[in-house]
């Protein structure tokens, strides 16, 4: 059953490479960067072999617990698991669920961010070699942190998606966002307090964090490979089974959250679900096209869970603004003024994914012979809605903290530019240069396969093109913030002016696109 | 110019059929799914386009109601140039594809709604024909529920309903028995029949024969993304029935006897 699934995995992979030459030079541009990682931090942890343990160890230990940590929590808020080998598929084979989770975890390993870890986590083994049964221990060890790392990115995703499945309530992803940044706070915490003593004791903050880590679950394989380079077998041993008994309980979470949701029909759900009613404002919309393209999106962005936690992300960020600095012991005052300006261009830049979210139920705008331009206007306004004034709380709210209020034109002017630059480029990108993402009742934390690469390329064109756009205004707070305030009145002007053009644009330029390219939208969007 | 620009002619008749496909043709990779493929679909015809899987179908249906752009070749919609001017083609076209996802986070009633809105019809009349197609075609009581709860024939049923809900002249529907049960497929029989006794035009692909000898006055069988035959259904079956005729076409009836003895 092992050796079918991954051969499954590898015959998908090359299936999707035939695909279209792009999906070729994707991959060899993932492939280029995935060697470079390995070349400069495997060849960093390989030298590492020449310096003393001292050294060594809590460099390994450290890094070994951060990429068991960036596993399991960075598909949570970006990029997603590539889920090629969907378990959802497997429901009708009667497959035992000991055989499935084994031979999901090594497909889970095939492919370029497996490959990278699992040749880091030699190089970091390699770094401890400082005798003959260390280095196979070490090996051992290298091997059960990589699976750990596989397994637990698989665990979290699968145990979120199966709670967002069963509640379908917005409660759900807000939560998942908050036990991130309670994770995220103490460890910076500890980083910044230490940071403060000065640089001198850099080592020794290591060397510390390492010690604590290495008695955590995603720490204890390499801490296990540091005592049998040291000669500490005794301790070598101990983390090395509870290490063994962490990937056990990792495999036996991710078997339970499967039972949930993957292993039972890919839509899920309890009973039939009677809708919420449509709420005042729904009915106020105009009966055009474009009144009727928002009303649904407005609907969708409350009863789909992949909107759910794209809203919920916007919804964090001001959270992570306290946090971070609190947890740094500084006061957050300062950085509160990006507030506004940042949900501005998270919310403005994210709509570009609107079409694709639609899958191939983007037919019905295609049959219907919806204009372009109506169906650009439709999102955006159903967007704008609850954004425009999210990001203008945000944006007096942050200035008002900071004690900056003199700032207000500046940050308004810069948030108005990013919002209006995102939804103009969203709005001729979602044409142009449309990515498929999860399906609808899909997990929403899972890209679909072959998709990768070169979602991630259109993701930073993009991010850069709204930048650039918004460009006078965030030079205008620039100035206004370190020089002269009055420079600010000028961003106000620029940035709104700026804002209106941009989406102004978008609605044209990226419907009369939509209007010529609406059939080859739809069939990459309907893809996965 | 290969083909002519302005809307084909039936001949004899002299009326402009309601749909009429010149030279459509569609290549996926290196395979050529639909071959230089001309048809005319005559006005108030009930129309069947038979095959077997992979003839052709769906990608021929796709490619005439502006789903998918043909590589050459032209479709005409009740006389408009849907590749042309797709805006104006697509105005009185209803259209049930196969196989494609509905926004099913809508209940059926905003669903059908929402398609009657998209085509730019006016509020008080979607409000007054949404609920009742859904009565007509049984889904009155699921008419609150979201979609996504559906069963497979009540999500067929409900795309019907938005392929009506703004009076087309043309409705062109991709399998539309698929999935369905025995109940919901005579309610959907009746449905498209009162449809054509009021003048309108379907064109529906299946691969059950016995159901298109039922209902359909015209037909077409394709085979490897060319049209055979094509025509009434009386001339095109010949003396025997349809299944008879459309084997006899395709070919590839095979004789199993003496393989797969382990099946026994």
């Amino acid at each position: 059953m092992i050796g079918t699934l991954v051969r499954l995995k590898l015959t998908l992979l090359r299936n999707g490479l035939r695909r279209s030459p792009w999906q070729v030079v994707a991959f060899v541009v993932g492939v280029l960067y995935a060697l470079s990682i390995v070349a400069t931090v495997g060849g960093a942890l390989v030298a590492l072999r020449f310096t003393g343990l001292d050294v060594a160890a809590p460099v390994v230990v450290g890094v070994g617990t951060l990429a068991v940590l960036g596993w399991a929590l960075i598909p949570l808020v970006a990029f997603g698991v590539d889920e090629t080998v969907d378990p959802s598929r497997f429901a009708t084979f009667a497959v035992p669920r000991a055989q499935l989770v084994p031979g999901l975890l090594l497909a889970g390993l095939v492919g370029l961010p497996g490959a990278v870890t699992l040749l880091l986590s030699l190089a970091g083994a390699a770094a401890l070699s400082r005798s003959v049964p260390a280095t196979v221990l070490a090996v051992v060890a290298a091997l059960v942190g990589t699976l750990t790392a596989v397994a637990a990115s698989r665990a979290t995703t699968t145990a979120a998606a199966a709670l967002l499945r069963a509640r379908r309530t917005r409660d759900v992803a807000v939560l998942v966002g908050g036990v991130l940044i309670v994770l995220l706070g103490p460890g910076i915490n500890l980083i910044a307090q230490r940071v403060e003593d000065g640089l001198d004791d850099l080592a020794a903050l290591g060397r510390d964090a390492a010690a604590v880590a290495g008695w955590t679950p995603p720490g204890l394989a390499w801490a296990a490979a540091a005592d049998a380079a040291a000669g500490r077998w005794g301790t070598a041993l101990l983390r090395l089974l509870l290490a063994l008994a962490v990937l056990a309980a990792v495999l036996g979470a991710w078997a339970l959250a499967l039972g949930r949701s993957g292993t039972g029909p890919a839509a899920g759900g309890g009973g039939p679900t009677r809708a919420t009613a449509g709420g005042g404002l729904l009915d106020r919309l105009p009966s055009t096209p474009t009144g009727a393209v928002a009303r649904r999106c407005l609907l969708y962005w409350r009863r789909d869970p992949r909107y759910l936690v794209a809203a919920a992300s916007v919804a964090v960020l001001p959270l992570l603004l306290l946090v971070l600095p609190l947890s740094a012991g500084g006061d957050p005052g300062r950085w509160f003024l990006a507030a506004g300006p940042l949900a501005a261009f998270v919310t403005g830049w994210s709509l570009h994914d609107d079409v694709a979210y639609d899958h191939s139920a983007f037919t019905l705008h295609v049959t219907a012979g919806v204009r372009g331009r109506d169906d650009r206007a439709g999102r955006l306004l159903a967007a704008a809605l609850w954004q425009v004034p999210l990001v203008l709380v945000l944006t007096v709210i942050g200035a008002l903290v900071a004690g900056r209020a003199d700032l207000l034109p500046a940050l308004t002017g810069a948030s108005a530019a990013l919002l209006g630059a995102g939804y103009g480029v969203s709005s001729v990108a979602s044409a142009l240069t449309p990515y498929p993402v999860a399906p609808p009742g899909g997990n929403p934390f899972s890209s679909p396969r072959g998709a990768a690469t070169a979602t991630l390329l259109v993701q930073l064109v993009t991010t850069l093109v709204v930048a650039l756009l918004a460009l006078p205004a965030l030079a205008a707070l620039l100035v206004a913030l370190l020089w002269a305030p009055w420079a600010g009145w000028i961003g106000l002007v620029a940035g709104t002016g700026l804002g209106a053009l941009w989406v102004w644009l978008g609605l044209t330029r990226g419907g009369a696109l939509l209007d010529r390219r609406a059939p080859e939208v739809l069939a990459v969007v309907s893809r996965s | 110019m290969q083909h002519q620009a302005q809307p084909p002619v039936t001949p004899g008749t002299g009326a402009a059929p309601a749909l009429a496909l010149r030279g459509l043709t569609k290549r996926f990779g290196g395979k050529l799914a639909v071959d230089a493929l001309d048809l005319d679909v005559p006005a108030g015809s009930f129309f069947g386009v038979v095959g077997p899987n992979g003839a052709g179908k769906t990608t021929t249906l796709s490619m005439a109601t502006g789903l998918l752009r043909p590589d050459a070749g032209r479709a005409f919609v009740l006389g408009a140039d849907l590749w042309a001017d797709p805006i104006a083609g697509k105005r009185r076209l209803g259209v049930l594809p196969d196989g494609v996802r509905l926004f099913d986070r809508l209940t059926g009633l905003e669903l059908v709604r929402y398609a009657g809105l998209l085509r730019g019809v006016e509020r008080d009349v979607v409000e007054q024909r949404a609920p009742e197609l859904l009565d007509a075609l049984g889904l009155a009581d699921a008419a609150g529920t979201l979609v996504v709860d559906y069963s497979a024939g009540m999500t067929k049923k409900v795309a019907l309903a938005c392929a009506l809900v703004h009076a087309p002249r043309l409705l062109v529907l991709d399998e539309p028995f698929e999935a369905v049960d025995p109940v919901s497929g005579t309610t959907i029989r009746s449905l498209l029949t009162s449809y054509v006794a009021g003048g309108g035009t379907v064109v529906l692909s299946s691969h059950v024969m016995d159901l298109v000898e039922r209902m359909c006055d015209h037909v077409a069988v394709i085979s490897a993304g060319r049209v055979l035959a094509t025509g009434d259904l009386d001339t095109v079956r010949g003396g025997g029935t349809l299944e008879e005729r459309f084997v006899d076409l395709v070919g590839g009836g095979r004789d199993l006897t003496g393989s797969l003895d382990w099946l026994r």
